[in-house]
């Protein structure tokens, strides 16, 4: 029985991960300050203890349940909830083992759907969703991105995409997704997929590094793809992408082993999620160059930066701390200066992987 | 009988390391005196407990837990003091039951239906006439099957029986026994089970709906052949062949919204075993050998890979031999020595995670041994030499492992008729890193070292004989405490996706053991019998002074836990009823509300009727275990079944004799 536990171990393991960011269009609308921040702490597998919290900055206070204090009686969310997005007034939490996107409305969060992501009784295992054009695109480990209707809540297409994707960002006229492979170790993928939002299909695919794991697009419009490697003889690394021609334009090099980014303008915030190598690298997408080799100034100490967001407002960065994994976690806030504002428990949920903002 | 009688210690004794000796009438011992705690069910005590497989019955032994991932096919295995399984070795028909991929027996797999007795010793058995490797866990189960154990009657016996019940559970068996030589008993055994599984449990929303446990079911069979030939004058050769097939499915946990599970296990396993026993005048000489077979294959059909479906074959095999000596080397005392040699491989096919070690491992194992016994008081002691070699195909093999290992027990009584014991005992022993442990892929480590028990014990028992309200009565305490360093455990290591197994933690024990076993004053023909256990256990996690869990009672462990059975006999009627309950325990993490599992008391009832007819005696029976349907868990989100009623017939014919003194 050990290869369950293992298996078990090892689809955790798969699934820690942060996520993406919302919607990267480069002119939004002027951001109002936040009002409050939902948490989602992700869970442990087969635990059916992923939370949704909310941090009121009003009264400085924590609901650690608050899917289930607006939804008495509910079930819960479910089971490692991977990614979380709020795109016209819903959020949308990809409830990875459940094999759900659960929708809830943004301001209340109150539930509104929960839609399977199957195929008959087979998980489709959604893992990340990015949100454009009225839709909500999810990426599956049965090698699709489901279009989710925001107004229909239900998934109105699917795009074959590479092996096992997970990350995915939407810039101007394409989808942008990390083929990973993870599931064929060691024989992982190494391919973005470009997907023309016009047509809905493929239209190149993108070598960059072993394994990749999350893409984010800068201001300027160059799509930056952290990969795993092979967690021995290949490091992770940093591909960028032009996406004006969706070519290659660079791999950052040997200073850049990291799996994970999340984009704020021109500064990429490099990180890994596990302890023991610092909080986050930032970069100055725009000029190249190195602005903070270790994010946080203060000397406060984070055991496992599990996820990054940050608050395009503000400049605030939110480091989610998982810990050991099976203790509650913690969020830090961050100054863009990188000293500590304040931090919560998110307990009693575990894992926290990723804030988003209500406005 | 177990083996504080089996390996009797008279000079002439011939009985065998295979099946036991069996006194049918005899009353059945629950508790042991001597120096290393023991309790034993006997036949009866496990046909009354409504036992399917050995792990049921492992729950009534004090200071056990029996971790059970629920269904009729769900992963059961012991742990013992809070110890965890792979210190507990089992031990079948007085050869080690061995895993060395993943180092724990799923007792789900052995059946209770051909058991004669389980035994359940604390730091090692007393005899000294054993393998080394009975020496060499901090506890032992011990499983003596019927074996040839009616074939040393005249006349063929032929016993034949089903029972069924909920969940489309069907269980016929068939055993055969005679006595075609002078000096040649065998027997033959089988048996098939099958159940769908889908028992039903309440959703966890609030809803409360009732749902079907889902892809739970199993299919198998066994079928066992003993075989025994007197050689010479006193000496006793037993062999035995064994194989065991199933196939089940394998649920997961509950998780939320999203019931379909289409994992699937097969086993199938074989070994023959064979021991031959012999005493020359003040020596007594064991001699053992068995190989093994073990293959396990894993398919998740879901699975998204390339293949579309994910495959893991694994086989082990492992060829054993074993001699012991024990001496009569002065009055009062006893030699020993046992030697062992092991060469087990694992090998694996089917794709997943890249290419994997094949490993081999030569074990050997010595030991010797010392019980002196001058007047009232007994010592007994022995020092363990183990040696663990392994050999892979790819990569970097484990260290050899070379190891010396202490024990030593003392049994004290006061004078000759006291009815008081007291014992103590110390034990330091390890556990080798698993197969699992070192090689398998990311997650192994082949660095680490063995994981070590240290092992303390003190004890009393009483047991007397009146004419009062009851008629006899033993009862036994002890405490003990526990120390496991170098424990092996999962961390996350460098990078998320290399967990990794290391020798990080560090537990200790305390806790106390209480046994009891009462037969009250007989009513007219009417019989009771009361047996209890009690388990105290703090099991507190000493790994690492200001984690969130430094110093909170490990994971799903309970500070108390026990049970009580009872028996009532009139006649040709039995009533059997036993109880079980468990204090809350905590899921890993926080000790917080979310993570608490309740406490359980879980009630099982047996009625049974026998009836003698010429040479056949027919027994029908009625049980129901989990009677009151509670809802529990042992694992969170793995529910446990509800109540399951079935009932039963068996027919047992003796060719030449009456059955009347032979209980089936």
């Amino acid at each position: 029985m050990k290869q369950f536990a293992f298996l078990l171990m090892m689809s955790i393991v798969i699934l820690f991960s942060s996520c993406k960011k919302d919607d990267p269009s480069p002119a939004g609308p002027v951001l109002q300050p936040k009002k409050g921040i939902y948490v989602l702490s992700e869970g442990s597998f087969g635990g059916n203890n992923t939370r949704l919290g909310y941090y009121t900055l009003s009264g400085n206070s924590f609901s650690p349940d608050f899917f289930l204090q607006q939804n008495p009686g509910a079930a819960g969310l479910g089971d490692i909830g991977n990614d979380m997005v709020l795109y016209g007034g819903k959020l949308y939490i990809v409830m990875n083992v459940t094999s759900q996107v659960t929708v809830l409305n943004a301001a209340t969060g109150a539930l509104i759907r929960r839609i399977d992501f199957r195929n008959g009784t087979a998980d489709k295992l959604p893992r990340y969703a990015t949100a454009a054009r009225g839709k909500v695109f999810v990426t599956s480990y049965d090698n699709t991105v489901s279009v989710v209707d925001t107004s229909s809540l239900a998934i109105v297409q699917s795009i074959a995409t590479g092996a096992n994707p997970d990350g995915i960002a939407a810039y101007g006229d394409y989808l942008y997704v990390a083929n990973s492979g993870s599931f064929n170790f060691p024989d992982v993928d190494s391919t973005v997929s470009v997907i023309n939002l016009n047509t809905m299909t493929e239209v190149k695919k993108i070598t960059v590094g072993l394994n990749p794991n999350k893409i984010e697009v800068s201001a300027n419009g160059d799509v930056y793809v952290t990969s795993y490697g092979n967690f021995s003889s290949v490091p992770a690394s940093v591909a960028v992408i032009n996406s004006s021609d969706n070519t290659l334009k660079a791999q950052l090099g040997a200073g850049f082993a990291y799996s994970h980014v999340r984009m704020n303008g021109d500064l990429a915030y490099f990180y890994n999620n596990y302890g023991g190598s610092g909080v986050a690298k930032v970069y100055n997408t725009r000029t190249g160059t190195v602005v903070r080799n270790e994010f946080v100034t203060d000397g406060t100490s984070i055991d496992t930066p599990y996820g990054i967001n940050i608050d395009e407002e503000s400049g605030e960065v939110f480091v989610c701390d998982a810990k050991d994994f099976v203790t509650a976690g913690t969020v830090y806030c961050f100054n863009a200066d990188g000293t500590l504002k304040y931090s919560f428990s998110t307990a009693p949920g575990i894992n926290p992987n990723k804030v988003v903002f209500n406005r | 009988m177990g083996m504080g009688e089996l390996y009797a210690q008279t000079p002439n004794d011939t009985a065998c390391t295979l099946p036991a000796i069996r006194l049918t009438g005899k009353k059945n011992t629950w508790i042991m005196p001597q120096a290393f705690p023991a309790q034993k069910l006997g036949r009866e005590d496990i046909r009354e407990s409504a036992a399917l497989t050995v792990a049921d019955p492992a729950r009534l032994f004090p200071g056990t837990m029996v971790k059970d991932y629920g269904g009729m096919g769900g992963l059961k295995t012991i742990s013992v003091r809070s110890l965890g399984a792979h210190h507990s070795a089992v031990m079948y028909d007085g050869l080690m039951v061995s895993d060395m991929q993943g180092g724990q027996v799923d007792l789900g797999k052995l059946s209770v239906t051909n058991v004669e007795s389980i035994g359940l010793y604390q730091a090692q058995p007393p005899d000294l006439l054993l393998p080394a490797r009975a020496f060499a866990s901090a506890s032992v189960l011990s499983i003596q099957t019927m074996g040839t154990d009616h074939a040393n009657m005249p006349g063929t016996r032929i016993q034949t029986g089903f029972r069924a019940g909920s969940w489309g559970f069907v269980n016929p068996m068939f055993a055969i026994s005679g006595k075609p030589g002078k000096k040649y008993v065998h027997a033959l055994q089988a048996e098939y089970a099958r159940a769908d599984g889908a028992y039903p449990f309440t959703a966890y929303d609030q809803t409360a709906d009732k749902l079907k446990r889902q892809n739970s079911d199993i299919q198998n069979h066994r079928i066992e052949y003993d075989a025994s030939v007197q050689t010479g004058d006193s000496g006793r050769l037993r062999v035995k062949l064994y194989h065991y097939y199933s196939n089940r499915g394998l649920p997961g946990s509950v998780i939320f919204f999203n019931p379909f599970s289409r994992q699937r296990l097969t086993d199938n396993d074989q070994f023959i075993q064979s021991s031959w026993r012999k005493q020359i005048r003040k020596t007594a000489l064991l001699v053992s050998a068995k190989y093994s077979q073990t293959y396990k294959k894993y398919i998740d059909p879901d699975f998204l890979n390339a293949q579309g479906k994910l495959e893991n074959r694994f086989r082990e095999r492992e060829f054993y031999v074993s001699g012991a000596l024990r001496k009569e080397a002065a009055q009062n005392l006893r030699l020993s020595l046992s030697s062992d040699f092991f060469h087990t491989r694992l090998t694996r096919s089917g794709a997943f995670l890249g290419d994997t070690a094949n490993p081999i491992r030569n074990s050997s194992m010595t030991h010797l041994g010392l019980q002196w016994l001058p007047g009232r008081l007994q010592v007994q002691g022995g020092l363990l030499g183990t040696y663990i070699s392994d050999k892979i195909g790819r990569g970097r093999a484990a260290k050899d492992i070379f190891r010396v290992t202490p024990t030593v027990g003392l049994m004290y009584r006061h004078t000759d008729t006291s009815a008081w014991t007291f014992r103590l005992f110390y034990k330091t022993v390890f556990r080798a890193p698993t197969f699992n442990d070192l090689y398998y892929t990311f997650v192994g480590n082949a660095s680490l070292r063995p994981e070590t028990v240290q092992q303390i014990n003190a004890g009393l028992a009483w047991q007397g004989r009146q004419n009062g309200i009851w008629s006899d009565l033993v009862f036994s305490v002890d405490i003990y405490g526990n120390r496991v360093t170098d424990k092996i455990m999962a961390v996350p290591r460098q990078n998320l996706f290399q967990w990794s197994m290391m020798n990080v933690g560090r537990v200790q024990v305390l806790g106390i053991d209480f046994a009891a076993d009462v037969r009250w004053k007989p009513l007219g023909s009417w019989a009771v019998r009361q047996r209890l256990a009690y388990g105290y256990q703090r099991a507190t996690d000493m790994t690492q002074p200001g984690s969130a869990s430094y110093k909170n009672q490990l994971p799903y462990t309970p500070e108390h836990s026990g049970s009580i059975s009872t028996s009532i006999r009139h006649r040709w009627l039995t009533v059997s009823h036993q109880a079980l309950f468990s204090s809350l325990r905590y899921r890993p993490g926080d000790q917080v509300a979310e993570n608490r599992l309740e406490g359980w008391l879980i009630q099982d009832v047996r009625i049974s009727m026998q009836k003698v007819v010429a040479k056949s005696l027919h027994e029908v029976f009625v049980e129901c275990s989990n009677a009151f349907d509670t809802e529990y868990e042992i694992i969170r989100f793995y529910p446990m079944p509800g109540r399951q009623v079935r009932f039963g017939y068996t027919f047992t014919l003796d060719t030449k004799q009456s059955t009347t003194n032979h209980k089936p």
